[in-house]
């Protein structure tokens, strides 16, 4: 005979001893995958910080310095973290056209320093402001804002005559001239000849409009400079005979009212 | 189902040697067979073997029954230990020699020398690993006569495979191995058994994922199989007269038969 509460409780004892190692193996895994996916979790929250964070900057051509804020930014390899934009159009989409898992879009935006610096320094170059969206789908979306070569403004004299007031400092000039030297980019060499001839250095502008001229000679500018900058140094012929060279075959309209002036004595 | 149904598959199950209730599956009932035909041929001695619980008594002393109608066959389910009493006994049944004092084997062999017999009388031995290896090297020679012809069933462990390989390899001429039922042969070995005892209703109880379990707790292993299933059928026997709710008519519940497994020791808590 056997007590039936006895075989029960047995019973019960066995089942629970059968159960346990499968209930300690469902609960290692269980604690196991919830600490894997909270540590995977926060590596990759901390990786969006990161990015998020991440200031980019950019340098084009001109060495303008872009500041970049991701406005919105979910990152999830972390390849993707590296989102400096090239502002050259080309490099930038040829960057971008290379195949990166970012689901989210990165959206560059111009920082305040960057307008700051825009509104300090007159550029001779179109700054462009690149904003890139959405890579997951790789599309990149730049818009191309050209910000006005000179930013100047404008005083009507009493006279009637146009007097330019440049806001660039010899800092900036100095600056234009580190990166044109490296560049060799007749836009900013032209841009130190404007500059040296707005500030009344003559011979330099008279210099970096010929350097322009010798790198680049279909710039009206650096046509109209170097010959301004012929009259302010007392050459005048030598200014008239450029000019006439140079609306020969350009038939340059400014070129023509420019001699006009000099011819007219209004540019001294 | 009234509750002495469970009562009477319990019984079913009992642990005796019966060959009212032997239920022979299709691989046995071959081997039995193929056995039986090898007693008529004049062979010296047959051997049958298998770990215990796989069937031996129950297919000797169906042999014993089945063959006594046309042979002179002597069944001994007890082994006699002593070796005066063993050629004592096999004097006065076989040759009706009721021998006073001590027989011992020559003795014997010149009793047999003297009587002519016109038949081959024989003997069956069940559990012959108990006999002394000098009784059973006593028994070699006897039927190396050819004038007794025996058949012994062993357990199959080393130390008998050791025997059966000394003793008895040059002599005998057939011998069959039982083995453990396999699942299916288990379903229907437990089903056969109660549809015999008229319990139709526990016998559909059985589905195969209770018969699995069982197979599991036993191994096919008859003996431990009929133990499991009479104290399964007790316990539901006792659930029935006094918490019926317990329990579903529909199939056997595992939990029953775990429980069943624990109190036989199939399961150690």
């Amino acid at each position: 005979m056997f007590d039936i509460n006895e075989l029960e409780r047995k019973w019960l004892t066995y089942k629970i001893k059968s159960y346990l190692p499968h209930a300690v193996i469902i609960t290692s895994t269980i604690v196991i995958s919830t600490i894997l996916f909270t540590t995977i979790n926060y590596q990759n929250s901390k990786n969006i910080v990161q990015d998020v964070n991440r200031t980019a900057v950019a340098k084009d051509e001109n060495n303008s310095i872009v500041k970049a804020e991701i406005i919105t930014a979910k990152i999830v390899d972390s390849n993707t973290q590296n989102n400096l934009l090239k502002n050259e159009p080309k490099k930038a989409l040829d960057e971008k056209n290379e195949p990166k898992k970012v689901e989210t879009k990165v959206v560059l935006t111009p920082s305040l320093s960057f307008i700051d610096k825009i509104n300090k320094s007159t550029l001779s170059e179109p700054i462009r402001i690149v904003e890139v969206e959405a890579p997951a789908v790789e599309i990149i979306k730049e818009k191309e804002r050209v910000i006005a070569n000179e930013e100047t403004i404008i005083h009507e004299e009493p006279k009637g005559s146009i007097n330019i007031k440049r806001q660039s400092t010899q800092n900036d000039i100095e600056q234009v001239i580190k990166r044109f030297k490296k560049s060799n980019d007749p836009t900013l060499s032209l841009f130190i000849a404007k500059s040296y001839y707005n500030s009344g250095d003559y011979n330099l502008a008279y210099n970096y409009a010929l350097t322009t001229n010798e790198i680049d000679s279909n710039l009206e500018t650096s046509w109209i400079i170097f010959a301004k900058s012929l009259v302010k140094l007392d050459q005048k012929d030598k200014a008239v005979e450029t000019l006439k060279e140079y609306i020969k075959h350009s038939h340059s309209a400014n070129a023509k009212a420019l001699l006009d002036e000099i011819l007219s004595g209004e540019m001294r | 189902m009234k509750s002495n149904i469970f009562k009477n598959s319990k019984n079913v199950f009992l642990d005796i040697v019966n060959t009212e209730d032997y239920i022979q599956i299709d691989r046995v009932s071959k081997m039995y067979h193929s056995f039986k035909d090898s007693v008529n041929k004049p062979l010296k001695m047959l051997l049958l073997y298998g770990k215990p619980g796989t069937g031996k008594s129950m297919f000797l002393t169906k042999l014993y029954h089945d063959l006594l109608s046309s042979r002179i066959v002597y069944l001994y389910q007890t082994p006699i230990l002593d070796d005066s009493e063993f050629f004592k006994t096999l004097a006065k049944d076989i040759l009706d020699v009721k021998y006073e004092g001590d027989l011992n084997f020559t003795q014997f062999m010149k009793i047999l020398d003297n009587r002519l017999l016109d038949y081959v009388p024989i003997v069956l031995l069940d559990e012959a690993q108990l006999y002394s290896n000098f009784l059973i090297e006593k028994i070699r020679l006897l039927s190396d006569t050819r004038k007794i012809k025996f058949v012994i069933t062993l357990h199959k462990t080393e130390k008998e495979d050791l025997i059966a390989k000394e003793h008895f390899q040059t002599r005998i001429w057939d011998s069959i191995e039982l083995k453990n039922a396999s699942a299916s042969e288990l379903k229907v070995y437990i089903q056969k058994k109660l549809m015999k005892a008229n319990c139709f209703d526990s016998a559909n109880m059985f589905q195969d994922s209770s018969v699995k379990l069982i197979y599991n707790l036993t191994h096919g292993n008859y003996r431990d199989t009929n133990k499991l299933l009479y104290i399964l059928f007790d316990i539901y026997s006792h659930y029935h007269e006094n918490n019926p709710t317990k329990i579903n008519t529909i199939s056997i519940s595992n939990k029953i038969i775990e429980m069943a497994a624990i109190h036989t020791g199939l399961i150690h808590v």
